[in-house]
C-alpha cells in the first residue's frame, strides 16, 4: 500500500515538475525582444 | 486527519516547492531576454533537475521528522523512483541543445569545450556513474560500504560540478538577488550533508553503547545485546530499526541498518538479531563484551504500535525477518498483551529457524500460534512445507468478521509473493504492512 502510494506520488510529482518546467520555458520564450 | 497525515502532506508540498525553487529563481527579479522555446525548455529542465537532485540530500539525510509520516523504507523507495526523473532531466538539458543546435555538439568535448560546458558534462557523467553503480552494485558484487561511500561522494561531486556549471554560464544568476538565493539553496544542501556526516556522528559519539552479550542463535544469527553508557538509551517501537556502527568511529560512516529484536519495554538493554550475510555481519560474532558501539535511530514505521484497531495480529517472517517479529512478541509478553497473534515463519530448514525454543516459551504467556513453513523439511515433518503461499495463508488467516493486520518482513521476493497472495485472498492493501531490508 505505502509503496504503491509512493509510486503514484513519484509519478504525480514528476509530471508536476516537468509541467512547471514547460510552463516556465513557455513564459520565458514569450519574453523575446 | 491525524498528525502523521498532516505532516506527510506538508512534506510533499515542501518537496514540490524545493524542487521548483530553481525555476522560481530564474523568474524573480531582473531576467535576461527570452530565447526560443526549445532553448528555454532545455534551461528549465536543467534548473529543475538541480532542484530534484538537491532533494535527494534531504531524502537520505535521515531526518526523523521527514521519515516519520511515511516510514524510512518508503522514503528510500521514493528516493530510488525520483532518481530516474533526476537523470532524465540532467540528460534532457544537454540532449535538447545538441539535437536542436549544431553549435552545441562542440560543448560535449571535455578537452576542447569552454569550462562551463566541461563542468556540465562532467556533472552528467558523475550522475550516470552514480546511477550505474546503484543499479549494478549487486551484479558487480561491490561491498556495501564502498558503494555507499562512492554513492555519497559522486552525489556531492555531481552537485558541485553542476553548481560550477550554472555559475559559469551565468545567464540566470547574474543579479545579487539570484546569487543570494542560490547561495542559500546551496547552503541548505551543504548543511544537510554536514547534518548527516558531522552532526549525527558527533551526536552518536556523545551517546555510546557497550556490548554486553553476543549470543549465537540458530541459523547463523547472532543476538547482539547492548547497554547505554552514561545516558538513558534510545526508546523505540517494536518493529523499528537503527543504524549500527561497530569497530569504527561514527565519523567513518561504516554503519548498517538492523531491526531491534528486544522488547521495547526493557529499559537500558537493546538487542539486535543479526544474520551473517556479508562482510560486516560476519564480524558480529567477534565483538567482545565491553566493546563500544554506536547507534543512530530509531527509524521505521513498521510497528503494530501505530494501530490500535485489531482483533488479531498476523506476522509473516522470512529468514532473518524474524528479528522485528521477536521484538513485537517480546514487547507483547512484557506488556501482558493477550491479543491473538499468528506467526507464519518461513525458514529453509528446521535447524535454521532462529528463536524456536523461545517461541515455544512465548506461547505460554502470549495468545500465540506459530506456523513454521519449511523449504526443506526434515523427514517425518508434518507441518507446512515450501513457501508462504496463498494456500498456506488461506489456512491460517483469521476468518471474518475478525479485524486483523498483517506485518511481513523478509527478503524482497518473498514480500512481493506474499503481498500478491494476500491481495488475491481479498486482504485490503491498507491492512498489509511490509518492511524491506533493501534500503540501499
Amino acid at each position: 500500500m505505502r509503496y504503491r502510494l509512493a509510486n503514484w506520488l513519484a509519478a504525480l510529482l514528476s509530471a508536476a515538475i516537468v509541467l512547471a518546467a514547460v510552463l516556465v520555458a513557455l513564459f520565458q520564450s514569450g519574453q523575446q525582444p | 486527519m491525524n498528525h502523521n497525515k498532516r505532516m506527510g502532506i506538508l512534506w510533499i508540498v515542501l518537496y514540490l516547492l524545493f524542487a521548483l525553487a530553481p525555476l522560481l529563481f530564474m523568474l524573480v527579479g531582473e531576467r535576461p531576454m527570452g530565447r526560443d522555446f526549445i532553448r528555454e525548455l532545455s534551461v528549465a529542465f536543467g534548473f529543475v533537475g538541480i532542484g530534484v537532485m538537491a532533494l535527494h540530500f534531504v531524502l537520505t539525510a535521515r531526518i526523523t521528522a521527514v521519515k516519520m509520516p511515511f516510514g524510512s523504507d518508503v522514503v528510500y523507495y521514493f528516493h530510488h523512483r525520483m532518481a530516474f526523473l533526476t537523470l532524465a532531466l540532467w540528460l534532457a538539458h544537454p540532449a535538447i541543445l545538441v539535437i536542436k543546435y549544431d553549435w552545441a555538439q562542440g560543448l560535449l568535448n571535455v578537452f576542447t569545450a569552454p569550462w562551463f560546458a566541461r563542468y556540465g558534462v562532467l556533472a552528467v557523467v558523475a550522475l550516470l556513474l552514480l546511477m550505474a553503480l546503484a543499479i549494478g552494485r549487486k551484479a558487480l558484487k561491490m561491498e556495501y560500504i564502498l558503494w555507499r561511500m562512492l554513492h555519497g561522494a559522486l552525489a556531492v561531486i555531481a552537485m558541485a560540478l553542476v553548481m560550477a556549471h550554472v555559475y559559469l554560464v551565468g545567464r540566470y544568476v547574474g543579479t545579487p538577488l539570484k546569487q543570494t538565493l542560490w547561495l542559500v539553496y546551496g547552503g541548505i544542501c551543504i548543511a544537510l550533508v554536514a547534518y548527516l556526516r558531522i552532526y549525527k556522528p558527533w551526536q552518536m559519539l556523545q551517546r555510546p553503547y557497550r556490548v554486553i552479550e553476543v549470543r549465537p542463535e540458530h541459523g547463523n544469527v547472532w543476538s547482539l545485546a547492548l547497554e547505554p553508557v552514561g545516558h538513558e538509551g534510545l526508546r523505540f517501537q517494536p518493529g523499528q530499526f537503527a543504524w549500527l556502527t561497530a569497530w569504527r568511529s561514527p565519523f567513518a560512516a561504516h554503519e548498517h541498518p538492523f531491526s531491534f529484536s528486544s522488547s521495547s519495554e526493557q529499559k537500558g538493554r537493546i538487542e539486535f538479531a543479526i544474520k551473517e550475510l556479508g562482510d560486516f555481519t560476519a564480524t558480529i560474532g567477534q565483538l567482545e563484551a565491553g566493546q563500544p558501539v554506536y547507534l543512530d535511530g530509531p527509524y521505521g514505521a513498521f510497528s503494530p504500535n501505530r494501530y490500535q484497531d485489531v482483533d488479531t495480529l498476523v506476522l509473516i517472517a522470512g529468514g532473518i525477518g524474524i528479528a522485528p517479529m521477536m521484538s513485537i512478541l517480546r514487547t507483547m509478553a512484557d506488556r501482558g498483551d493477550r491479543t491473538p497473534v499468528v506467526l507464519l515463519y518461513g525458514s529453509q530448514t528446521w535447524e535454521m529457524a532462529s528463536f524456536r525454543e523461545e517461541l515455544e516459551e512465548l506461547k505460554k504467556t502470549l495468545n500465540l500460534k506459530v506456523v513454521y513453513v519449511l523449504e526443506r523439511p526434515p523427514e517425518g515433518w508434518e507441518g507446512e512445507t515450501g513457501y508462504v503461499t496463498q494456500d498456506v495463508l488461506k489456512r491460517y488467516l483469521p476468518a471474518p468478521p475478525q479485524r486483523y493486520r498483517v506485518f511481513i518482513c523478509g527478503p524482497t521476493p518473498m514480500l512481493d509473493a506474499v503481498e500478491a497472495a494476500l491481495k488475491s485472498l481479498g486482504v485490503p492493501e491498507q491492512l498489509i504492512h511490509m518492511e524491506r531490508f533493501d534500503l540501499a
